[in-house]
């Protein structure tokens, strides 16, 4: 057999170069496949696949052939046979694995049981919509985007789901596109606003008849409203006349906050007279005023009439008398405004903010309190016409006029500018998700959807007292459930991955985070979990935290990640994971590195000169190894 | 730019028109900054000395350690205090990429702008908002987007700075993993501190004196009020602050620049041993020798006061590795030239540890050379560590076999009738690549068996871990070559040489090229035209070496010398 010309074959050096520089190659693009598409992918289309397993295997019969070629082993040889029998452990571990480990996630939260391990297989799950009689199907998976007949679900009645579509990586954005039908249908505009420090680009529809769409963006609440008659167009014409306003000859006024409500005073009304701040039992007057204000002695001067430092102190007193002095400067509005020395001892503040604003200063700092503006589109009663009216925070007319889609218009207020992107007369929100080619940053945390058809299977006629639901289709992305009807049945058909119960139920009990000092970056996790295994009628009490699993039942539990978000508990995900091979695999190493140093230890060219060991043989001998 | 200084100073004796401020250009002070340097400051997640994060903050924002002559330290507080006087107009901000600065419709040809230049533009806005929208949208950034975050990081830092807000030298008595406190909190109402009145109130009033003095350049009261500030602070923390002891020894590190000095030594030492190989007398290289050991005590030394001052090994990033490697680097090129005591293994091999150090030294941006926390994945875990250590110290064997190799490389190209010689250094880059596999064998299997532990996979096909491997697969094929026959002479070392490029990938090129996978605590960018121009050198020296070999003829000469 050592003769034989294919044993030879599998046993030669050239071989295994050949081998391992293909390996090579393939692990270097597998790589960079990962950097675009994500490791699910990769592992689709690379390290999952039969013919990279192949790859592996060539490898392995190699080292085993080239191993038993050089039979009998001579003593020198002793470190290249224990690193090939290890080499060979190592792959034998890892098809172990691979075949018959369980690894996947299991996230829990604080405060609730868990059992259900998330695995890595996609399917799709069709039950009746009590839920009850559950099949489940294999779900086409892939790197990339995929079309055609990719699933077939046969359902009664003569129907049948077919997958027509597959994206491996999905962002589900809402989105609107034409009902195709004039008059039927909801108004969308695609509207991006922004300025040199914001941006929001989203869609506004208006779904309900006479509800207007609104959105609230921060600095600007925006409408999007209907017109159905001439007596709407009438009232938006009317509306549109700025009430006439007192031309303001004031200096500048100053902006309070207090108790969450907003108050607006010139300089002038609080030089005249103590100003109530609405129902709070604030009252506010102003005591100086200094255009051109600076520090002399420690105190504050005025050093002419130019307002080029403006500055003002302003007095605030609650009902029982006591008064808070503030200074304001118009030019600093970060610095706190009320000086402590001032005050008795003991003085709680009253909380109130102060912000000095100049007659025509468009400019606003960053973080100063504001009032919002207001922009308002509407859509003519027949369907022509998108206007549009812009109002400033104290309801001033700003702009308004015929917007032209896709050309930036300005809102008059605060930089802002708006594009109309897309106006949709008649629109239908649509579900089709947008597709992401190639990811970014390693993070693959996509998920990916499926775009079903509901068909009629041939030779079949609907009777006329159901509904033809064939042609509908919809749009499942991973994690996703649906009521369907078809056919006069209810269904309940949901897509995500496979799913392990385990026998047992993890109880999380407390997540910890502890944070680096003066930071909220995580330092260190952990969680208490109790694992309540009614099989063995036990409760059991465990810590696990980065790099301290704990091992129930032949599952291994660790600390993978963790989730925090507002409004939930806190959530913590373990890597949960049963693995058969793990012990060849782990002997594996132990002797491929027990190998390797007996290999330098018996190599006559390093410690033969300093132990003198193996000093007889030729060097022949040591290069035909 | 916010500015805090305005605010102390509102309420200081100090008469000053605020509209009115005279610029001038920063002139170094001539102040006794000894005192300021040691005292600590809470700075993204550890207790450093203002000397640090002046330091980091310098070389981040304009990429040196020092200004025109002024020391970082006098940076930090220039900016503080005088930012309107001295530096907003000062060109001081590092833009290196021209396609940003096209972006940015700003002076392609200059590498350094004023804040007045920066402030406000909006291509700047508008490229931040682009980025940030494909980083919600998870798609990936222009390289002109990703320069753009960088430098709207470096004007964060900045801004910080020069409010005050980085400023967080007030100490929570609460202990030292809690927050401390900026110095914007002794501004009146700022932010309530659990300080006692007197206490606070004398410690404002010694910052704001330190402040005067700063602006009016009064070297005896900046001294007396800086003395003042560090006993006050320390009073503040109540038991809660570093000893002196510890901040003072990161001050001197950050001072006495222990690498900088290395690589200075180690040149000396290739220029001295390289007189012996040339000029042949015993003096050289007994010199070069002592020099070169001198360079890597200081090389030790300054690693070991590094790993005291972080309280761990070096793992965390980029920089720590260069470190590490090119200190490798040496130690073996020592072991191997004590057997065989031929000094062109050293000097071959400081070529590569000056070139690290160097590019350690000069490339803050691509290598952040600060101290910072670990990463909760690499957190107290000996074999994690171990694990690291392996495999780079493998990554130093190799940088030996390759330096060693073009050694081999030069002689085909230069002196190819050599034979002996060929033989010789043949046989040490051997050696060099056997201790590497062995190395990089033995860290990725424990990497396998730690993640196993830690994570429950032994080998997840992390990019990281794949290209160890490739790397170590890369130089088992040469082996192997080597064994089948088909490596002789010339491809040995050619193929030695190239699979360095495995390890150049497995280090540099994943975090930086790729950028994905769970490694990603050493990620960053940058630095790739130099990786690039290496590359180019390389191959053109192989290139002409394989050319004059082919003329000169494979010569039959065994690959090793008959006594090895």
């Amino acid at each position: 057999m050592i003769r034989h010309p294919l044993f030879r074959f599998f046993a030669s050096l050239k071989l295994a170069v050949v081998n391992i520089l293909a390996l090579s190659a393939v692990l270097a693009v597998a790589t960079i496949l990962e950097s675009l598409y994500g490791m699910r992918s990769v592992y689709l289309l690379v390290y999952g696949t039969p013919w990279f397993g192949g790859l592996l295997f060539l490898l392995g019969l190699n080292v085993l052939c080239a191993a038993f070629s050089r039979y009998p082993w001579k003593k020198h040889q002793t470190g290249f046979v224990v690193t090939h029998a290890g080499i060979i452990m190592l792959l034998f571990g890892s098809w172990l694995t691979q075949k018959y480990g369980v690894d996947g996630n299991l996230p829990v939260f604080e405060g609730q049981p868990g059992n259900e391990v998330i695995l890595s297989e996609h399917q799709v799950r069709l039950a009746d919509i009590s839920g009850r009689n559950e099949e489940s199907f294999p779900a086409p998976e892939s790197a990339l985007k995929q079309s055609g007949e990719l699933m077939k679900i046969a359902l009664s009645g003569g129907y049948e789901l077919v997958g027509v579509e597959y994206l491996p990586r999905l962002v589900n954005e809402p989105s609107w596109v034409a009902s195709g039908v004039e008059g039927l249908g909801s108004p969308a505009i695609e509207l991006e606003l922004y300025n040199s420090r914001f941006r929001v680009h989203q869609w506004l529809a208006v779904k309900e008849a006479d509800v207007p769409a609104t959105v609230n963006f921060g600095p600007a609440s925006v409408y999007f409203e209907r017109l159905w008659n001439a007596a709407d167009e009438k009232r938006f014409a009317t509306d549109s006349r700025p009430k006439p306003k007192a031309k303001t000859t004031s200096k500048g006024h100053v902006e309070m906050q207090v108790g969450g409500a907003n108050y607006r005073f010139t300089l002038e009304e609080l030089q005249k007279d103590w100003q109530r701040l609405g129902k709070t039992g604030f009252q506010t007057k102003l005591d100086k005023y200094f255009p051109y204000a600076v520090v002399e002695g420690n105190e504050l001067k005025n050093r002419g009439p130019e307002p080029l430092n403006p500055a003002a102190q302003i007095l605030v007193r609650n009902v029982q008398g006591l008064t808070e002095k503030h200074t304001i400067f118009a030019n600093y509005p970060e610095f706190a405004t009320l000086h402590r020395k001032e005050l008795p001892e003991g003085h709680k503040a009253f909380g109130v903010k102060l912000s000095l604003v100049m007659a025509g200063s468009e400019h606003r700092p960053e973080g100063t309190p504001s009032g919002q503006g207001e922009l308002k589109f509407v859509q003519s009663a027949d369907g022509k016409t998108l206007k549009y009216r812009s109002k400033g925070k104290i309801g001033d007319l700003k702009g308004e006029g015929v917007v032209k889609v896709g050309e930036p218009m300005a809102t008059g207020w605060m930089d802002l500018e708006f594009v109309v992107k897309q106006w949709l007369p008649y629109g239908v929100e649509s579900d089709q998700p947008r597709y992401v080619e190639t990811i970014s940053g390693g993070d693959s945390n996509f998920l990916s959807g499926i775009k079903f058809e509901v068909r009629r299977t041939k030779g079949r006629d609907v009777s006329f007292d159901e509904p033809d639901t064939a042609g509908m289709h919809f749009w499942l992305s991973e994690g996703g459930t649906k009521p369907l009807s078809i056919g006069g049945r209810d269904y309940l058909i949901s897509y995500g991955k496979e799913k392990l119960l385990l026998p047992f139920v993890v109880f999380l009990d407390k997540f910890t985070m502890g944070t680096n000092p003066g930071t909220n970056k995580a330092a260190s996790y952990e969680s208490r979990v109790t694992v309540i295994d009614d099989t063995k009628g036990t409760r059991k009490s465990s810590l696990i935290s980065m790099n301290e699993p704990m091992v129930h039942a032949g599952y291994t539990f660790y600390q993978a990640s963790y989730a925090l978000e507002d409004g939930k508990p806190p959530m913590s995900v373990f890597s949960v994971n049963r693995d058969i091979g793990r012990w060849v695999k782990y002997l594996g190493s132990l002797i491929i590195v027990l190998g390797a140093a007996l290999m330098f230890w018996m190599n006559p060219h390093y410690w033969g000169k300093i132990f003198g060991y193996a000093s007889g043989r030729s060097a022949k001998a040591k290069e035909s190894v | 730019m916010k500015k805090l200084v305005t605010a102390l100073l509102l309420v200081s004796t100090l008469a000053m028109a605020l509209p009115q401020v005279p610029h001038e250009t920063p002139k170094p002070r001539d102040f006794d900054f000894s005192q300021i340097r040691g005292i600590a400051i809470q700075d993204r997640g550890r207790i450093k000395p203002l000397e640090s994060f002046a330091v980091d903050a310098l070389l981040f924002v304009s990429n040196k350690r020092s200004w025109k002559g002024i020391e970082a330290v006098e940076v930090l507080f220039g900016w503080l205090i005088s930012f309107d006087r001295e530096w907003e107009d000062e060109q001081f901000i590092r833009i290196d990429h021209k396609g940003l600065k096209q972006e940015l419709k700003i002076e392609v040809e200059r590498n350094y702008f004023s804040p007045k230049e920066l402030e406000g533009s909006t291509e700047l806005s508008r490229l931040m908002r682009d980025a940030g929208d494909k980083d919600r949208r998870k798609e990936r950034q222009t390289d002109i987007e990703k320069k753009a975050v960088t430098l709207q990081g470096q004007l964060n830092m900045l801004q910080a700075i020069v409010s005050g807000q980085a400023f967080n030298i007030l100490p929570n008595p609460g202990g030292l993993d809690k927050p401390w406190f900026s110095i914007v909190s002794l501004t009146q109402g700022g932010e309530p501190v659990p300080y006692d009145q007197a206490t606070l109130a004398s410690t404002a009033e010694a910052v704001r004196l330190m402040l005067d003095a700063f602006i009016s350049r009064d070297a005896a009261a900046w001294k007396s009020s800086a003395d003042a500030v560090a006993v006050k602070v320390r009073q503040l923390a109540g038991g809660a602050y570093p000893t002196q002891n510890v901040l003072d020894r990161e001050v001197s590190y950050q001072r006495s620049r222990p690498f900088h000095w290395s690589w200075i030594i180690y040149t000396l030492a290739f220029m001295v041993l390289m007189g012996g190989v040339i000029g042949r007398g015993p003096w050289w290289g007994r010199i070069g020798l002592g020099v070169l050991g001198v360079g890597f005590a200081l090389h030790t030394y300054g690693f070991i006061v590094r790993c005291l001052i972080a309280g761990r090994p070096p793992v965390t990033n980029m920089y720590e590795s260069v470190l590490w490697v090119t200190w490798g680097c040496l130690l073996f090129a020592f072991i191997i030239w004590a057997f065989y005591r031929n000094n062109v293994i050293l000097i071959a091999s400081t070529v590569f540890s000056i070139a690290g150090l160097v590019l350690g030294d000069n490339l803050p941006a691509v290598l952040d050379p600060g101290i910072h926390p670990l990463e909760p994945v690499l957190r107290s875990n000996f074999w994690l560590t171990i694990h690291v250590l392996t495999i780079t110290l493998s990554y130093a064997a190799f940088a030996v076999s390759l330096c060693v190799g073009n050694v081999v490389l030069g002689y085909f190209l230069w002196r190819p009738s050599a034979t002996e010689k060929i033989q010789n250094y043949t046989l040490y880059m051997y050696r060099a690549m056997q201790i590497g596999v062995v190395m990089l064998a033995a860290g990725t299997i424990l990497g396998g068996v730690w993640a196993d532990y830690s994570w429950g996979r032994f080998w997840g096909w992390d990019p990281k871990e794949v290209w160890a491997l490739i790397a170590l697969l890369l130089y088992l094929a040469v082996l192997h070559g080597r064994f089948s026959g088909w490596l002789k002479g010339f491809g040995f070392a050619a193929a030695t040489v190239m699979s360095f490029l495995g390890v150049l990938m497995a280090w540099y090129g994943v975090n930086f090229v790729l950028g994905v996978g769970l490694h990603s605590y050493g990620f960053g960018t940058g630095g790739m035209s130099y990786v690039v121009a290496y590359l180019l050198v390389q191959l053109g020296f192989m290139a002409a070496s394989y050319l004059r070999y082919r003329k000169a003829g494979a010569s039959n000469a065994p690959l090793f010398p008959r006594n090895a």
